[in-house]
């Protein structure tokens, strides 16, 4: 009888595990179905021709490969001239970073400036802070826009984004930063997939909802009033500070906009090692975020749309969505050992939503930046990873996997090859993020230069997200220091 | 200000609104685009309730 009770108990237990791997995909569906709603709830209808007096500041350490032609290409945008100063923050670089920005300074007059700190390697945000100071020192400057040294403005994009300042609601406004590097591989394409996804998509989506989770660090505008009731500072207590900036500008009433036409060209890592580091550094980031932020999630406001349990869903679900896939991979095991039947029943649910899930990101996010998935349709296709997507069929298409394919070499599985095919199958998420990580392990070693994409291409570049997300767990757990790692950048920006 | 200055903002402000008002309307796009991609799910349930139901 008592035995009778645990095994219910037990299995409402491994009921609600199975269940937590519902709510990331109820959250990208929530998110990408807002995404239509864009053509009538946006910001367009309150911009107007604004074109105020803007100081860009570049914080610039040892950026000798790329700082004079981002200077170049700032100085043809299609914005008046008289409205704009550039403030290159040469942060003790050690290389030939200032001989040539002071060679800018001398060919642009009055309208590149060399700031110099004796002191670096802080992290980005000292940097901006030592720009930001001199440019709040007089009242010249109406807009500050924060950027990165290797990123290439389009011509029309930074007007794109000054013309809604003429709505005095909003405080900052972001751009698209579109993975731009000339010598792309499979890594970089992936990543411009990613940054297609999570920008002209689902900011578009935060645009409708009424909330932006981060401001991009390489093209951020703010309202000098913004900025000054920030506090005229970049937060540097964390390795977050662009998240930061995003949350105390939206907690303070103020707007931000996310401006998908306003396209900023970048140098994303195109090795397995770099962008885990960059990564980890953005997760270990979020958790600070998360914990420093603790009393508003969940919590609707007057004054901000921080606190909506839709913005929370999605925030927890990105932030949490390596344990979810765990629990829900022990649910669907714990149940199949149990022998119930609800374990092929919530594992065909579960799959087949996230499988109608992925096809709509995928087709609806691909069509926001049709040129990035033009060149990468093969990692478009891939995305979720080609084990993960014989996962979804095997949910999708009962028999499929099972029957009609082993069939075609004249094979027909036992029970207990279908026993063990189904539990390969429930926890192959979990693993997929240990062949992620070992796909990084063996990168740089003679085999990695093969087995590393195929390994990526394998099981998904989002498993390899969930890996770094899951390491900064660990990271965390044992108090790892949290330091400022700066992402090489080697001038790879065609623009 | 010269006139001939006051006539090229003017010509800059006309260009920026309606570079504005042309990309307001470049967002009904979104909903073509959103119905494409239900489409293609809905074909991948049809497919799968016909042949593997």
């Amino acid at each position: 009888m008592i035995v009778d009770i645990l095994l219910v108990a037990l299995e409402y237990l491994l009921l609600l595990l199975v269940a937590t791997g519902a709510i990331p995909v109820i959250s990208a569906a929530y998110s990408f179905l807002a995404i239509p709603l864009h053509a009538f709830i946006n910001h367009y209808k309150k911009a107007a021709p604004t074109l105020p007096r803007v100081a860009i500041v570049i914080p610039a350490w040892n950026e000798a490969a790329v700082i004079g032609s981002s200077i170049d290409r700032l100085m043809t945008l299609d914005y008046p001239l008289d409205r704009l100063r550039i403030f290159v923050v040469d942060d003790a670089s050690t290389d030939e970073t200032p001989q040539i920005i002071q060679a800018k300074a001398v060919q642009y007059p009055g309208s590149v400036f060399h700031l110099r700190r004796d002191k670096g390697g802080e992290g980005k945000a000292h940097t901006l802070n030592h720009g930001i100071a001199v440019v709040l020192q007089d009242d010249w400057m109406e807009a500050l826009l924060v950027m990165d040294a290797d990123v290439k403005y389009q011509s029309d994009s930074l007007r794109r984004m000054t013309r809604h300042f003429a709505d005095p609601e909003v405080g900052a406004v972001s751009a698209y930063i579109r993975e731009g590097s000339a010598d792309k591989n499979y890594l970089t394409r992936f990543i411009g997939v990613e940054y297609v996804l999570s920008q002209p998509a689902a900011r578009r989506a935060q645009n409708v909802l009424g909330a932006q989770a981060c401001l991009a660090g390489g093209a951020q505008l703010h309202t000098r009033d913004n900025l000054q009731a920030i506090g005229g500072r970049i937060d540097t207590s964390s390795l977050a500070e662009d998240t930061i900036t995003t949350f105390e500008t939206q907690l303070r009433g103020r707007k931000v906009v996310f401006e998908p036409l306003a396209i900023v060209l970048a140098e994303e890592p195109g090795q397995i090692q770099a962008l885990w580091k960059q990564r980890l550094r953005w997760a270990r980031g979020n958790v600070s975020v998360t914990s420093r932020y603790r009393k508003i999630w969940f919590r609707p406001s007057k004054v901000h749309k921080l606190g909506t349990i839709s913005f929370g869903l999605v925030w927890f679900s990105l932030w949490l969505l390596p344990i979810a896939m765990i629990l829900s991979s022990i649910g669907l095991l714990g149940l199949l050992l149990l022998d119930s039947d609800m374990a092929a029943l919530l594992f065909r649910t579960l799959w087949i939503s996230a499988a109608c899930t992925y096809v709509f990101i995928l087709a609806l996010g691909s069509q926001t930046d049709p040129q990035i998935s033009g060149n990468g349709w093969r990692e478009v296709v891939t995305f979720p990873g080609i084990i993960n997507m014989v996962v979804m069929l095997t949910a999708f298409f009962p028999r499929l996997v099972e029957v009609y394919i082993p069939g075609l070499f004249g094979l027909e599985l036992t029970e207990h090859g279908l026993f063990i095919l189904t539990v390969c199958v429930y926890i192959w998420i979990p693993f997929s993020m240990v062949f992620a990580w070992i796909a990084k392990v063996v990168e740089t070693t003679w085999i990695g230069r093969f087995l590393s994409p195929l390994l990526i291409y394998l099981v998904g570049y989002g498993s390899l997200l969930c890996a770094i997300t899951f390491d900064s767990y660990i990271k965390e757990l044992r108090h790892a220091e949290a330091k400022w790692d700066k992402t090489e950048k080697t001038g790879r920006v065609l623009a | 200000m010269s006139d001939q200055q006051h006539g090229e903002n003017d010509l800059r402000e006309r260009t920026i609104m309606a570079e504005i008002q042309r990309d307001r309307r470049r967002e009904y796009r979104l909903i073509p685009q959103a119905l494409i991609a239900l489409a293609v799910v809905g074909v991948l349930v049809v497919i799968r309730q016909v042949f593997f139901a």
